[in-house]
């Protein structure tokens, strides 16, 4: 069962404007089948540490290893056949509000479909049936052609996780998937993250606000302060004594169920 | 071992190699200012605190130009002599002027708020973030000037070895047969022109001289006070005052109204003299407009009553008809609308920061292709039609390939504009998904422009017709030869029927093309 899967060494990040460090000498591994949840203040790097990963940020210095392999090099094809295995969920679901939940959907099998055909918007059947079976399994199979922008936020972050599993990845980044949504809902999308943990075995990063939440459903958590790893652990090991050292003095926790 | 604290040594090799570092670092990262902190504040030195600076001296120098404009007026309403008479000032009265009115802006930004420091949201506050006072302001300003002095010595002696080669070059130039360019251009001029050249030259050694002795006294500081940072000006320390966004000040009691303000008071001097410039510029006379609307009336019932006679028949001399003319502008517009939309389109990326790439060769096309944009658009489809008439003959090719550029232009900025405007969020989610640059485009960004683009171009449809009714007038083809023609021939009736076919085509497409665009976007 613990099998690493994703280790990350000494990763750096400077951000030259401003000579802002956002990642400070971040050393981590994810086991296979993890629910690894990040916490942390805003702005501590959590966001930063998810983008490293499948490097729509590029990392100052550190490396990457994804089943052994350092993705930190990897360009053009390569890198492109590294993120099709990575599933991404956003905060602001990052949907194209004016095409429709369909179109949006099949836009995760891009790294596998044939580049030609798909810029007429045209994809393979399986594709399109692939697309069906994953609106389905997020229950938005009759909203298929509806615009983006009339759904929900709830239903939109239903989309992205669609999106997602297009791309039948290893691991899942999400990035404050529910920061945007309210409490309810917030638990409905976490689990549909949790039951892609559990039934398929995909290995989710996410970063979360919430400490309730991440106690539900993380199986370890990583906590960040001023872009380094200031508690690694169990869900339950974080008492209010670390809560304290993660969140700063004046911090209290805000119960979300 | 380190060099010694203090030594020549470790002003190069700290000072000069941190800033060197800084500037290859900052042009790699295609960032063009480099932030200046000043008592904790970040500043971008050319945005915060040159261009406050140049606004001030570019509105005195206006304000020393209506100045000159109103002497002269003057002197020839008292002397009752014709426009051909000027008074004369001497050569070095110009140069006088600029460095005079750089002064005057140094003074008004030390005595009082600027219109460009007002602009900027600068002001100059004391320890406790107050507003400084009179007295303080005024220290300020004598130890500011004495260092500007201090500027304009240092850039004065910069033009000496300048003058210098410049005159070794000459000698060296002509003799080898050849000139200096310009001494060959200035010189055939007249003075004026030879002392404009000066002028040039001393703007240049001030912003070379400043620029160099403000660096120069940055590492003189670091250098015999290591370790303390030299950013605050000379003024500032010697008043204890410092330079801070007017939304950090503290401050108490009623605030100035506005138009007591020097920056309030300046502002109402410069529209008011303007205006009076203006006037007399534009030779404004209300008696012409009042004795010759009377004598007019023929003209203007003619116009009135317009005769649709070469509506549908055509017209013997040009042998075409109205509703042709009006056709082919139609035509020509949607023509260049067309063609303008299908070749704005790929520009339009190259000319959007976030779709070049950001190395050296990405800042390149993308300068380029603004650079296009921008020059396209400042010359009117009207030039550009006379221009394409003479060389490709008159009709209305020459006019569509004017309203073509014009429309590229146009056009191409608005697209990239629109494309830079764009949610990065679903580029981000496409690249993360695996996708490659083209599939980022048509799945990112294409979906998001799209129904802009369409609004934009049905827009410029709607300008071009306005336009092309213009640039048959200059031999362009279209409705507008029908207006020339008639005018000329002072057929009045016939010029109010073309008014009319155009004001109703013009108003037509806007209303068309207003409604569409509201149902698209």
């Amino acid at each position: 069962m613990a099998e690493p899967q994703l280790v990350i060494e000494h990763l750096t990040k400077v951000y030259e404007r401003g000579d802002v460090h956002a990642l400070r000498d971040v050393s981590l591994t994810v086991n296979r089948g993890d629910f690894l949840v990040l916490i942390g203040l805003s702005g501590s790097g959590k966001s930063t540490l998810l983008r490293c990963i499948n490097r729509l940020i590029e990392p100052t210095s550190g490396r990457i290893l994804l089943d052994g392999v350092d993705i930190t090099q990897a360009k053009g094809a390569e890198l492109r056949k590294v993120r099709r295995r990575i599933g991404m969920v956003f905060q602001h679901f990052n949907l194209v509000k004016r095409s429709s939940v369909l179109t949006n959907v099949l836009a995760g099998r891009l790294g596998y479909a044939p580049p030609g055909p798909t810029l007429i918007g045209r994809f393979p059947r399986e594709d399109v049936d692939r697309a069906h079976q994953s609106l389905e399994t997020v229950g938005l199979l009759e909203k298929m052609y509806t615009r983006a922008d009339q759904l929900s936020g709830g239903q939109q972050q239903r989309v992205g996780i669609a999106r997602a599993l297009m791309q039948e990845p290893e691991l899942i980044l999400a990035d404050e998937p529910v920061s945007a949504l309210d409490p309810a809902t917030a638990n409905s999308i976490l689990q549909y993250l949790e039951a892609m943990n559990h039934q398929h075995g995909v290995t989710v990063i996410c970063a979360l606000h919430f400490l309730s939440l991440a106690r539900r459903y993380g199986t370890r958590i990583i906590a960040l302060k001023d872009g380094a790893v200031v508690f690694e652990g169990l869900p339950k090991e974080i008492d209010n004594v670390r809560f304290k050292e993660i969140y700063g003095e004046d911090a209290e926790e805000v119960e979300v169920r | 071992m380190p060099p010694r604290v203090g030594s020549f040594a470790r002003l190069l090799s700290t000072r000069w190699g941190a800033l060197a570092k800084r500037a290859a670092r900052s042009i790699r990262a295609g960032t063009k200012h480099v932030a200046n902190v000043w008592n904790g504040m970040r500043f971008r030195v050319p945005k915060d605190r040159i261009a406050p600076l140049a606004a001030d001296w570019g509105l005195l120098v206006l304000l020393s130009y209506c100045t000159y404009f109103l002497i002269n007026h003057w002197y020839r309403a008292l002397n009752n002599v014709s426009a051909v008479y000027r008074v004369h000032f001497p050569n070095y009265a110009y140069v006088v002027a600029v460095v005079a009115t750089f002064l005057l802006a140094v003074l008004w930004e030390n005595l009082g708020t600027s219109i460009g420091w007002k602009s900027a949201g600068l002001v100059r506050a004391d320890t406790a973030n107050r507003p400084l006072r009179f007295l303080p302001r005024a220290a300020h300003f004598f130890v500011d000037l004495a260092a500007w002095s201090l500027t304009a010595l240092a850039a004065a002696l910069a033009l000496v070895p300048f003058a210098g080669l410049a005159t070794l070059l000459y000698g060296v130039v002509s003799r080898a047969g050849l000139m200096l360019i310009p001494t060959v251009v200035f010189r055939p001029l007249g003075p004026w022109y030879t002392t404009f050249g000066w002028v040039i030259a001393l703007v240049l050694a001030l912003i070379v001289a400043g620029t160099a002795s403000w660096w120069g006294a940055r590492a003189l500081w670091s250098w015999l006070w290591p370790g303390r940072k030299a950013e605050r000006p000379w003024a500032d320390r010697v008043v204890g005052s410092h330079v801070c966004k007017a939304s950090d000040l503290e401050r108490s009691g009623r605030p100035c109204p506005w138009w007591r303000t020097s920056w309030g008071l300046m502002a109402l001097l410069l529209v008011a003299v303007s205006v009076y410039v203006g006037w007399l510029t534009a030779q404004v006379n209300l008696s012409t407009l009042v004795h010759r609307a009377s004598s007019t009336g023929d003209y203007w019932q003619k116009l009135v009553t317009p005769d649709f006679k070469y509506f549908l028949a055509p017209e013997p001399d040009l042998h075409d008809t109205m509703l042709n003319g009006i056709i082919q502008t139609i035509f020509m517009a949607l023509l260049a609308t067309l063609l303008g939309f299908v070749l704005a389109l790929p520009l339009s990326f190259l000319g959007a920061r976030n779709m070049v790439t950001k190395n050296r060769l990405g800042w390149g096309i993308y300068t380029l292709t603004r650079a296009f944009f921008n020059i396209g658009r400042s010359i009117e489809p009207f030039v550009m039609a006379v221009l394409f008439a003479t060389t490709l003959g008159y009709g209305p090719f020459a006019g569509c390939l004017a309203l073509l550029v014009h429309t590229i232009a146009a056009l191409g900025k608005l697209y990239s504009e629109q494309i830079e405007a764009i949610d990065p969020g679903p580029v981000e989610a496409i690249t993360a998904c695996g996708g490659g640059r083209t599939q980022v485009l048509r799945y990112g960004v294409v979906p998001q422009v799209v129904p802009p683009f369409l609004a934009f171009t049905l827009y410029r449809w709607d300008i071009n017709v306005r336009m092309a009714t213009v640039i048959g007038m200059v031999g362009g083809g279209g409705i507008g030869r029908f207006f020339n023609y008639f005018k000329n021939e002072l057929r009045w009736h016939e010029v109010g029927a073309v008014i009319v076919i155009i004001a109703v085509v013009v108003w037509i497409m806007d209303y068309v093309s207003g409604r569409v665009r509201e149902r698209i976007t």
